[in-house]
């Protein structure tokens, strides 16, 4: 063995404890998580309730002994966002509690998103594909009528006063006719109990035709779609029958602008080994395709994405590498006056720079999955989420919380979400509980379960762990650097316009 | 600690040939908050922690065989300074972080 270091550096206390300054303080703390950024001088500290601020480490340490007198530049900026208080404790924590509540409020109400998979049925050929999709011809993988009407009551057993009804496949709309039956069935009793619905279908655009067309309009659907970037990587990595997978796509997405609008339909990227190497071409890919937004988002380790593995898998860092190339290039073309933004720094940056949640509820603590979040599958299970309905088609039940005959309130008491609940509170997770980033993120109980099989895991091998890391990292560095112009385009990303539930599936 | 001293106090030795150990004096550097900076940086690095004398013995061997080892200590010895000054925001605040959340919730359950 090579030598060893000796003694630590310094016999002294490093920090004086609390008592020493008892009655001597001139302000009392209040709870924050702080980090070192990769490459900056100062430390970045993050409330309790997510206010942030820059702190180089020598305030850092008079702050915590302390010692941070009111003249110091800084003092009335921690004072304002409440990382400090000179006032009663008591006023102090009632602020803070309320803006805690703001954001935490997802909780109100139980699951807000229910995502129907009317159909197993797709006939492309993705490699990466998560699901266990199967032959276009076989009708034994299409929800039948019975488990569409179980599942419309159970959403209708769920409290949450503004619904999201998704509907994914497979290609759900090779299965249209549920579709519209269970809009049918949604639409009038969410009138009649003055609940507010929102409906969106994941789908290729493929098989869209007038009837779909005037039926979503009439629903006011939102529609989602993927596609991958330029046409030659699109149809390399979603091969379908007869070809043009890309062409075929976007002109669904002409149809549907021409029809519902412009803003009512959005795309998501699959990052594939193949695309790595290129995230100014996939982002240009979706600016000439009259995009405003674009979701860049990595391969999920679930379904045929496993099989193919050895062949399309990558190193998160190496996501997190393409990612900050890609939205360089963003903020570039915005600089420019092309209005393009990234769908997911969109979220992030929310919940950075907003006291709101988002309506996203992969990444929340207590965990979204469940609590925000219900899967009704097409033979009539129900799972926490898109990925715990994956591990059962891979077979592994874990978080299936039920069958759709099954009162909400059984499944909501299931094994599956004590499971979630145990392992879904990022406050009480080994790294997650001393993190800075953590009141903008969460724990994901199943996505850890489904890579390191334990939904509590070791954030040394978590992907989740590393690319929210890699990605928050790269937007403070950002709003670190305080450049004006950048700083107005990060911050005109960071609306509330996400609120309402979604998967970004 | 030198070369031949990576045995605990009970005299089993530790399971892998490490690249460094550093001795740490127990009263300053408590037990929890050396496992939460090991923990931090397992990414990285393998540790053993073992007890001599009052002291706690932190092993590190780098899972990258290239790695730096100058950068692995400097590294650690930030890992451990940041996670002491957690534990002195910790001690100060966690009584408030707790009325808070209690706060918070029990107001979530009004209307």
């Amino acid at each position: 063995m090579q030598l060893a270091d000796t003694q630590a550096p310094e016999r002294r206390p490093i920090f004086e404890e609390a008592s020493k300054f008892e009655g001597a303080r001139p302000y009392r703390l209040l709870p924050f998580r702080f980090t070192r950024l990769p490459g900056s001088e100062r430390l970045l500290l993050v409330s309790e309730v997510g206010e942030h601020i820059f702190l180089p480490r020598p305030e850092l340490e008079a702050l915590v002994a302390g010692r941070l007198g009111p003249e110091h530049p800084a003092f009335l900026d921690l004072e304002a966002k409440q990382f400090l208080t000179k006032t009663d404790d008591s006023a102090a924590v009632r602020l803070l509690a309320a803006k805690y509540r703001t954001r935490k409020s997802f909780l109100r109400g139980g699951p807000s998103l229910h995502i129907f998979v009317v159909t197993l049925r797709c006939d492309h050929s993705c490699a990466y594909c998560q699901v266990s999709r199967q032959i276009s011809t076989k009708h034994e993988f299409d929800m039948s009528d019975a488990v569409a009407r179980a599942a419309v009551d159970r959403l209708f057993e769920a409290p949450a006063p503004v619904l999201t009804v998704e509907f994914q496949g497979g290609e759900p709309l090779l299965n249209f006719e549920r579709i519209k039956s269970i809009t049918d069935d949604v639409s009038e009793p969410a009138a009649a109990t003055r609940r507010s619905v929102r409906f969106t279908i994941v789908s290729t655009l493929h098989h869209l035709d007038e009837e779909m067309l005037r039926f979503f309009k009439h629903h006011n659907f939102h529609i989602s779609t993927s596609l991958d970037g330029p046409a030659w990587l699109h149809d390399r990595n979603r091969p379908a029958p007869g070809g043009a997978a890309a062409a075929r796509t976007l002109e669904g997405v002409r149809r549907v602008r021409d029809a519902l609008g412009h803003e009512a339909v959005a795309a998501l990227t699959t990052i594939t080994r193949e695309s790595l190497a290129h995230p100014e071409a996939i982002v240009d890919a979706y600016v000439e395709s009259g995009f405003s937004s674009i979701f860049l988002r990595p391969m999920s380790p679930y379904g045929f994405a496993v099989r193919s593995a050895r062949r399309t898998a990558y190193r998160m860092n190496d996501f997190v590498e393409f990612y900050r190339r890609a939205l360089d290039h963003i903020l570039r073309l915005a600089r420019t006056g092309v209005a393009i933004q990234e769908a997911y720094a969109s979220i992030l940056l929310t919940h950075i720079l907003t006291p709101f949640p988002t309506g996203y509820v992969d990444l929340r603590s207590p965990a979204g999955a469940g609590l925000g979040a219900l899967v009704y599958n097409y033979e009539g299970g129900v799972y926490a989420s898109d990925e715990a309905r994956m591990l059962a088609e891979m077979g592994d039940d874990t978080f299936r919380l039920g069958d759709v005959r099954q009162r909400y309130a059984e499944l909501m008491s299931s094994p599956a979400m004590a499971v979630l609940m145990n392992a879904g509170v990022a406050e009480s997770l080994p790294g997650c509980a001393d993190c800075a980033f953590l009141p903008f993120c969460g724990g994901d109980p199943i996505h850890t379960y489904g890579q390191q099989g334990d939904p509590v895991g070791h954030r040394a091998k978590s992907d989740h762990c590393r690319r929210h890391t890699g990605l928050f990292q790269l937007l403070f560095d950002y709003l670190a650097d305080g450049d004006p112009e950048t700083l107005r385009i990060l911050t005109s990303w960071a609306t509330p316009w996400s609120q309402a539930p979604m998967s970004l599936q | 600690v030198g070369e031949d001293e990576h045995c605990s106090e009970s005299g089993q030795s530790t399971p892998l040939d490490w690249d460094f150990s550093i001795r740490l004096s127990a009263e300053l550097y408590p037990h929890d908050r050396v496992l939460r900076a090991c923990y931090s940086m397992a990414e990285r690095a393998s540790f053993w922690l073992d007890k001599q004398e009052g002291n706690i013995v932190v092993h590190c061997r780098a899972k990258d065989r290239g790695a730096s080892r100058s950068a692995l200590q400097n590294e650690l010895l930030d890992a451990l300074i940041d996670h002491s000054l957690r534990q002195a925001i910790e001690a100060q605040t966690t009584g408030i972080r707790e009325v808070l959340v209690r706060t918070a919730l029990a107001e979530a359950r009004s209307p």
